[in-house]
């Protein structure tokens, strides 16, 4: 068995909100188990919308946040036992973040390249200032930049595009097997987005780094990604292979998201209602979805679905598969520690 | 109806004179959907402060008019300019901002916010009856009644931005302004927010002016789009022709760029940044980033022609000259 990358198993987030006594609890991340092969490199996207409980889940990767429950692997290693878990330092050679504001990943007030300059020195990548001159000269060109047009220069001196391509310079330093993005696009012009989109591509193939890739926008994530997982309410709901998914959606809620997308060639039917209210379903402990599916029936109401495997490469949170298609198995019952 | 000829509006700040909206001409027909595309900072904010009237330090209009014509209620018109637009607002023109969050007043209900806004300008009935106006309204667009007595804070972002639509729309104003108006919400809430914008303004039969980054937006809904760059509009024509034919290679490099689902082809963004408006470079403003620049574009600033009927372009490729081997990629 080969080693996964990384590996969520049965992962959930608890935020208490509000007091001891009145305050309540909301479920930012259900039950949620996904991995990344480590064979090769790949880019998953978790798609969701705001609130879904995907930037929760990339500050778990990314181990800013502990999970309330569930179980975070490594290159196999269990990172919430000390035992096992990797020092910080190895873990940063392993794993880098890029965040979705460029403008608040920089200060005002330091050059933008020394940052490059610190994660350099401090992982021990580079021993001295001029050894590691040579590490960022490389980075800043392998994503097109030029050290020469950077050294010096502050935040405001660039755009939005060029700061993040500093920052995803700056996140390849160490070498890692793999990085993090939250969000990197949507503080970026629509004009300079695809820049940093085919930045991703080019760094699997000529770097071997796997990205994770977290957005709402669907189009991008088609674009760049091997798989997509899509989340909504704290639950992964579908995941599979990116063109699959996306062209001939499974879940009901996928299918609505499709639906939703304002594509350019293809004029919506500008009569037809989707259901788009939002109600309290984060508590609910049947399925979320239900009080917007078309599909629902009684059960669903009742009792969460199971993960279901649609052959060869495909799971759907949903009791439709199970009853509409054949050699459907169910890949991992609800967790017992429940709602 | 409304109509802006050569409007300059700058911003006053400490690091200078940011030229946000550069001459800039534009009519609002009646019984349209306008869109105004581009990035952000190329003025199409600014654009619609202006077309409301709403021009606070920092922003000033420093050249160019604005022209209005206000129905009297008995057939007759009278004409309005720049500084009169805040007295027809609400009952003429009304604005949509882009934070609803932050517009409605936290500490009084829904009720009380629709109260406040209509007797502002618009005398009426009891309160009593001003509620059952306002309830059978919210009915008309599929809202359920309870959010009259909501505060700002218990409803979501999409319902939150339905009740603006409502308050906007409640008086038939003959404009409705939209900046952004389904920015940060999900992809289900926003074309459910659309749909409830355009079927007001099919049944009004006014006219929506709806500034959004996003041109998938402006293809689902718009009936004619401008495109805005740094400062200026660069194209402008039936929103049809825009996406088949682009006429600007700003238009069209922003087009492509798009990635679509179902076509997994290589797409590339534009290269370089918008130039700063604090200083901005003469000649064509698009010149350093354009892959067809010809030597003259550096120097003299393309004009805004008519290329086709009704579809426009500032751009040197349309030359007389030129134009026989013109053809935006």
């Amino acid at each position: 068995m080969s080693t996964k990358l990384i590996e969520l198993r049965n992962v959930s987030k608890i935020f208490r909100i509000g007091n001891i006594l009145t305050g309540s609890e909301l479920l930012a991340v259900d039950d949620v188990s996904l991995s990344l092969d480590g064979t090769s490199p790949s880019i998953l996207s978790i798609v969701g919308e705001s609130g879904s409980g995907k930037t929760t889940l990339a500050r778990i990767m990314l181990k800013l946040i502990d999970p309330s429950r569930g179980e975070i692997l490594m290159q196999g290693r269990n990172q919430l036992d000390r035992k096992t878990a990797m020092s910080d330092h190895e873990f940063k050679r392993f794993v880098q973040p890029i965040f979705q504001n460029p403008f608040e990943s920089f200060s005002a007030r330091k050059p933008v390249d020394s940052y490059l300059y610190e994660t350099a020195l401090n992982l021990g990548i580079a021993p001295t200032r001029r050894a590691a001159r040579d590490v960022v000269a490389a980075e800043l060109e392998s994503v097109g930049l030029n050290i020469d047009n950077v050294t010096g220069k502050y935040r405001n001196q660039f755009s939005g595009g060029e700061l993040q391509r500093i920052s995803v310079a700056r996140a390849l330093i160490p070498r890692p097997k793999l990085i993090v993005a939250d969000e990197p696009v949507s503080m970026i012009d629509a004009s300079l987005r695809m820049n940093v989109v085919n930045l991703f591509l080019e760094l699997k193939r000529t770097h071997q780094v796997s990205f994770i890739y977290i957005t709402h926008d669907l189009s991008t994530a088609y674009y760049v990604s091997d798989f997509i997982a899509i989340m909504y309410r704290g639950n992964v709901v579908e995941y599979g292979p990116a063109g699959k998914i996306l062209e001939q959606p499974e879940h009901p809620y996928t299918e609505l998201l499709m639906r939703s997308v304002p594509v350019i060639g293809d004029k919506w039917d500008e009569d037809v209602a989707l259901p788009d209210m939002e109600t309290s379903e984060y508590s609910l402990r049947a399925c979320k979805f239900a009080p917007r599916c078309a599909y629902a029936q009684e059960i669903c109401r009742q009792a969460r679905p199971p993960m279901v495997v649609i052959p060869p490469d495909r799971q759907s949170l949903c009791y439709r598969p199970v009853d509409f298609r054949p050699g459907v198995t169910v890949a991992a019952e609800p967790s017992r520690a429940g709602v | 109806m409304l109509t802006l000829e050569n409007i300059s509006a700058h911003y006053t700040t400490r690091r200078g004179v940011v030229q946000a909206v550069d001459n800039v001409s534009l009519t609002v027909r009646e019984n349209e959907i306008l869109g105004i595309a581009g990035e952000s900072g190329c003025g199409k904010s600014t654009l619609l402060k202006v077309l409301y009237g709403y021009v606070a330090r920092p922003l000033s209009v420093v050249a160019g008019t604005l022209r209005a014509e206000v129905p009297n209620g008995n057939g007759s018109r009278r004409i309005l300019g720049l500084k009169e637009m805040p007295k027809v607002w609400w009952q003429f023109i009304s604005y949509i901002p882009q934070a609803s969050q932050s517009v409605l007043n936290p500490v009084i209900t829904i009720e009380s916010q629709f109260f406040d806004a209509i007797t502002r300008f618009h005398q009426t009935g009891s309160r009593a009856q001003t509620r059952r106006q306002v309830a059978d309204y919210l009915r008309q667009l599929e809202l359920p009644v309870d959010v009259l007595n909501a505060y700002p804070h218990q409803l979501s972002g999409g319902m939150r931005q339905r009740v603006l639509v409502a308050l906007a729309t409640f008086l038939h104003p003959r404009i409705i302004l939209a900046d952004e108006p389904t920015t940060a919400l999900d992809v289900v809430v926003q074309r459910g927010i659309l749909r409830m914008l355009t079927r007001v303004q099919r049944e009004m039969g006014n006219s929506l002016v709806v500034v959004s980054h996003d041109l998938g937006v402006h293809y689902q809904i718009t009936h004619r789009l401008a495109i805005m760059y740094a400062g200026k509009i660069v194209e402008i024509g039936p929103t049809e022709k825009v996406f088949a034919r682009p006429l600007h290679p700003y238009t069209a490099a922003l087009i492509k760029s798009l990635p679509r689902i179902g076509d997994q082809s290589q797409r590339e963004g534009i290269a370089g940044a918008p130039p700063s408006l604090l200083n901005p470079p003469k000649g064509c403003r698009f010149a350093a980033r354009c892959s067809q620049v010809m030597a003259h574009c550096r120097e003299i600033e393309p004009p805004l022609v008519e290329i086709e009927p009704d579809h426009f372009a500032a751009c040197h490729l349309h030359d007389a000259g030129v134009a026989g081997k013109a053809g935006v990629a």
